[in-house]
């Protein structure tokens, strides 16, 4: 099996571990990732400044992106997820539209045949991979770890565009979780925002949405939080320690990635998974997941 | 470009539901309002305070509005429409439109960024990426038509 | 024949037929038919209008009318008798409707639309000529009556119709009949104990000599027509027998089986032999199979041990039975939406998070609590309590219209609190406070000035558990201009309703039309006929019509049954004359007619050694389906004949 690899700006340049983890569980579990160089920005940042601009940026990646080799493009980023499945919504209700990027494409060498599957991380495991592979791939069982699931908003988010789970109430993240042999539970905060939105204009706010994302979910006892996106990642994990200094208060809450818990599950190292990238406080949950 | 369902939004019936969901202490009806009431010349002002305001662009686009809705409006597309509006008048906030203008120039909206690890040491992204066996940054060579294409969309979106 | 001569009247309808069609132009085009005479006229159906029509009729002698109005659904029968009067066969009638289906809908275009009206004018002129009169037939109707569902609408018509002395089936698919109404503590507004009215009522219809009980029973089938409807019943087993049990319930004592309360709403548990609740009627246990040890595991028996009179039977089977009626009551109610849908108020998540109906059962004398307000799960009594109203109700995700109870029994609901628990505070969030009845305005500036209560005219964003049991309403309150956050203990959900659980088998059997985003039966007319369907002498009243509270539900079940009535003691229905009609010389037997044949009117007879189509008059709706299906071309509606057809749509092409 061959899937194409969508980093998304902020993975490339930033969380690279996202990147990293996920690549040694592909080759793990046998799956050739097929990772275009040729990428560009989704223009979801200034898509309400550019519309037309960042729809055409999102097309292009459906024409430069596509490989009918693959089973489609597992897209890392909940952002990019996002533009990716409303854009190929559009395309596929509004024809003219459709060919008006591809006129522009054409300009650009570039060319739409057909629209590809976008795939999300959450439902790549889940779906594709299936729960059977991962309870068999499982090295132990750990029932007195609790972990706390946060999807991110755009994985799921707004319902008019069709996503892979109940955007109200989802469970796949959950049933990939317990398949690693990990229990879950259901907390408000789940389907809170992050706040990494606000980091451009409105850096306070956004780290006060992190703090009451962090806090409230702190309160409910989780051993672990996990998340696929790299926005999220990125204000829950790399940012919590100012986050939480900011409002007097200390780092809580160990945050690992859906594809580093897969990992160390399946048997990979905490470097395969650079886990040496999380800054949130994990080291106290790593030895109930790791043997070292 | 950017097409909004105004029956669907005229749907709105004032319950404030939208507001207490959001995270950002913003008053997401107040934007259907001020967009429906703008036509009568006694509430122009709402409509002109909110374009030139900061509360369009402290929108966190966590969509909780949009879910929670009883009558589906489409809170996300009236504050984009805003935003719209408020960026062709040159009010976008600037760093929208450098990352508009790095993707132009480079394909990508970040430039390289400084990562640290848990030991404490720093890394550029290059360095980190290439010490990971990952993939270099992708170049910018030969993106001229590219440019061209988004130059002309980008002048389309600001009329 | 001799060649007929044809009235033509045209109605301006005031304006709106004249604001847009030429009426003169129209009177001037039909003039120019040799054989049609031409009036105008501002209201035809006005005293005035139709007496003129019966003078014109009279005095130039014509033997057809065409009368260009409105639409035959509310006017036909006027006009048919004013042929009567002028000694005209009424089905040498024919209306043409200018209005609904051209002045109205063309109203920006009046020269095409004056066009249209001569043209389907004209083609109604080729039709009556070659219609023919025609005669109601009389037929008999049983003198008994079915009422399906046992809750307050179905008593009420069930009472209304056996006062009137005819006899009444009442079927009801519980234990016991009362409905909701049965659950509820109180009522709006006046606070009325609800049982403790319902409840004489109950017993009038135990007590009553014409009305013929049968709980635990629901319909399997209705075959016939108006005035003669065969009905099977399917009785489910008891397991206890009605004609010997004494209603001591000794029975029910030491029985182990445990089962979920449905009466109360989830909130205890019953045994396997259980009556749903003290005032049930009958006062009949009933043994529950799928928790019953005897039935389910060969042990037990107990309840047979214990009862001094031998009622338990446990080779009870299921038995159908028949009934013939001549009309037919639907009455079948609600219930409530599932809360668990909306997911932002966590219903099912929290335990101490219930319905408006769980709150009546925990308020309830009668009900797991005794009437002791006790959060479930939590086993205390509630300080501070949450009622969100508008849950499911009037949303476009879940049911998009108003319940029209809910605002009234949060008000309800937050006296029980103060009543049972003065000290407790309670928060109402809703956005409106609808109180349109009769003394509901009054009640709500009661309830306002309860000590307290505080209103937050905002709809509640939503519910959030904390690590300590308490919940958190989130809203918006308009008032203060802020966000609030209140932790409470408890919280109430007014949750929207839909049709009950019976109408859809009830809908499918009778062929009634629904409203599809509620289930809710759909009347014959919304104004004129509220308690009529489209299938005759079949009446719907209560909620099961659409969401009402008690007194309309009263008023509408009284009415449904006076509609009963009225066709019983009639004694008799005319059929309609409009029926399919088979040419035995071109029928082949074929039987394909029988197959689109709705209401199965059709059978295939022998005559002269051959087989053909044979139309049963009185269930004949006169539909046409057999009439397209035949490919000999042997059935014919009458007055609505296919040469008929071809010459109008000829007329309106030419």
């Amino acid at each position: 099996m061959k899937v194409v690899i969508f980093t998304g700006c902020f993975t490339l340049v930033k969380q690279i571990a996202v990147e990293v983890s996920i690549l040694k569980v592909l080759q793990y579990l046998n799956i050739e990732p097929i990772v275009p160089r040729n990428i560009n920005c989704c223009g979801f940042a200034f898509r309400s400044i550019y519309p037309s601009t960042s729809l055409y940026l999102t097309a292009r990646l459906l024409a430069s992106l596509h490989n009918p080799e693959t089973i489609g493009i597992l897209t890392l980023c909940n952002g990019c997820y996002l533009m990716l499945r409303e854009t190929v919504y559009r395309l596929k209700e509004d024809r003219k539209l459709l060919e008006g990027i591809k006129s522009h494409l054409k300009e650009e060498g570039l060319e739409l045949k057909e629209i590809p599957r976008i795939i999300h991380p959450i439902e790549f495991f889940h779906d594709i991979i299936g729960i059977k592979m991962l309870e068999n791939a499982k090295r132990r069982q750990y029932s007195d770890i609790v972990v706390a699931t946060h999807y991110g908003c755009h994985a799921l988010r707004p319902s008019t565009t069709p996503s892979f789970d109940n955007p109200m109430n989802p469970s796949k993240m959950e049933r990939v979780i317990e398949a690693l042999g990990f229990r879950t539970r259901d907390y408000p905060e789940r389907l809170d925002c992050c706040g990494a939105v606000l980091l451009a204009t409105n850096p306070n706010l956004a780290m006060r949405l992190a703090y009451n994302k962090i806090s409230g979910t702190s309160r409910w006892g989780f051993s672990l939080l996990v998340t696929t996106c790299p926005y999220c990642f990125e204000m829950l994990d790399s940012r919590q320690e100012a986050i939480m200094q900011m409002f007097s208060d200390e780092p809580k809450l160990s945050v690992m990635l859906l594809s580093q818990l897969i990992g160390l599950q399946i048997g990979l190292s905490e470097s395969d998974v650079a886990l040496n990238l999380n800054l949130s406080p994990i080291d106290r949950i790593l030895p109930y997941i790791v043997k070292r | 470009m950017l097409e909004i369902s105004l029956e669907t939004i005229r749907a709105c019936y004032t319950c404030f539901k939208c507001i207490g969901v959001c995270p950002a202490g913003l008053r997401p009806n107040l934007f259907v309002k001020a967009y429906l009431s703008s036509i009568f010349k006694e509430f122009r002002d709402v409509y002109e305070e909110i374009i030139g305001g900061s509360s369009i662009w402290s929108c966190a686009r966590c969509l909780k509005c949009v879910e929670i809705c009883p009558q589906k409006v489409p809170l996300n597309d009236i504050i984009e429409y805003l935003q719209h509006e408020a960026a062709k008048r040159g009010l976008a906030p600037k760093i929208y439109l450098n990352m508009a203008e790095n993707t132009m120039n480079t394909y990508l909206a970040f430039t390289s960024q400084t990562i640290v690890s848990k030991d404490g040491d720093f890394y550029t992204t290059e360095d980190i990426r290439e010490l990971l066996g990952l993939a270099p940054l992708p170049e910018p060579i030969g993106n001229e038509k590219f440019k061209e294409i988004l130059n002309m969309l980008r002048g389309l979106d600001s009329k | 024949m001799s060649k007929a001569k044809i009235a033509v009247f045209l109605c301006h309808c005031g304006t709106n037929i004249a604001g847009v069609i030429d009426i003169e132009r129209v009177a001037k085009e039909i003039r120019r038919i040799p054989d049609a005479v031409v009036w105008d006229h501002r209201f035809l159906c006005s005293t005035d209008g139709v007496e003129s029509m019966v003078n014109n009729i009279k005095s130039s002698g014509v033997d057809r009318v065409v009368v260009a109005a409105c639409s035959f659904r509310t006017h036909e029968p006027l006009f048919q008798e004013a042929l009567r009067r002028a000694e005209l066969n009424p089905y040498l009638l024919e209306m043409v409707n200018i209005r609904e289906l051209c002045s109205w809908v063309h109203e920006g275009e009046k020269e095409k639309a004056t066009e249209k009206a001569i043209r389907i004018i004209k083609a109604a002129i080729t039709k009556v000529r070659n219609n023919k009169p025609l005669e109601r037939k009389k037929l008999p109707i049983i003198p008994a009556a079915l009422v399906i569902g046992g809750g307050i609408a179905g008593i009420r018509a069930a009472l209304d119709i056996a006062d009137a002395g005819f006899t009444v089936y009442l079927v009801e698919k519980e234990p016991s009949i009362g409905g909701n109404m049965a659950k509820l503590d109180k009522t709006f507004p006046t606070l009325d104990c609800s049982i403790c009215i319902l409840g004489p009522l109950m017993n009038a219809v135990a007590q009553h000599p014409n009305i013929k009980l049968f709980t635990y029973s629901e319909v399997l089938s209705i075959e016939g027509r108006v005035g003669e409807f065969l009905v099977k019943i399917l009785r489910k087993p008891r397991y206890v027998r009605e004609d010997l049990c004494k209603g001591c319930l000794i029975c029910i004592a030491k029985c182990p089986g445990k089962a979920i309360d449905e009466f109360n709403a989830g909130l205890s548990y019953r045994k396997a032999i259980y009556i749903p609740y003290p005032q049930a009627v009958p006062r009949i246990p009933v043994i529950d199979p799928n928790t019953c040890l005897y039935i389910q595991k060969g042990v037990c028996r107990i309840c047979e041990k214990l009862c001094p009179v031998g009622a338990i039977d446990f080779s009870q089977r299921g038995g159908v039975i028949e009934v013939r009626v001549g009309a037919i009551v639907v009455a079948t109610g609600f219930e409530e939406y599932n809360a668990s849908n909306i997911y932002e108020y966590g219903y099912s998540k929290y335990p101490n998070v219930v319905t408006g109906l769980q709150l009546e059962r925990l308020a309830s004398s009668y009900g797991p609590t005794e009437g002791r307000l006790i959060i479930p799960g939590l086993g205390k009594e509630p300080r501070r309590i949450a009622i969100v109203n508008c849950v499911g109700s009037r949303d476009e995700r879940h049911l998009p219209y108003c319940c029209r109870v809910g605002c009234m029994a949060s008000l309800k609901h937050t006296w029980y609190v103060k009543h049972l628990l003065p000290d407790a505070e309670v928060f109402i969030f809703a956005d409106e406070i609808r109180a349109s009845g009769k003394g509901f305005e009054e009640f709500y500036r009661r309830i306002r000035q309860l000590p307290k209560v505080y209103i937050v005219k905002g709809r509640a964003s939503e519910v959030r558990g904390n690590p300590n049991g308490t919940l958190s309403v989130r809203a918006y309150d308009p008032a203060l201009g802020r966000e609030i956050s209140i932790e409470v203990d408890f919280v109430v959900l007014e949750v929207g309703i839909v049709a009950g659980r019976g109408t859809e088998a009830v809908k499918n059997i009778l062929k009634l039309g629904v409203l599809p985003s509620s289930g809710f039966l759909l009347e014959l007319h919304p104004k004129l006929n509220p308690v009529e369907t489209a299938v005759d002498g079949v009446y719907i009243c209560g909620a099961a019509a659409g969401p009402k509270d008690i007194p309309e539900t009263v008023a509408q079940a009284s009415a449904a049954a006076s509609k009963v009535i009225t066709l019983l003691s009639r004694g008799y229905i005319e059929t309609q004359p409009y029926i399919a009609k088979v040419d035995e010389e071109l029928c082949s037997g074929c039987r394909i007619c029988l197959t689109v044949c709705e209401y199965n009117a059709i059978k295939i007879v022998e005559r002269g050694g051959r087989n053909v189509a044979y139309v049963d008059e009185a269930l004949c709706k006169g539909c046409g389906a057999c009439v397209g299906s035949c490919p000999s071309r042997a059935i014919e509606v009458l007055n609505l004949g296919l040469k008929q057809v071809e010459e109008m749509v000829a007329e309106i092409l030419r």
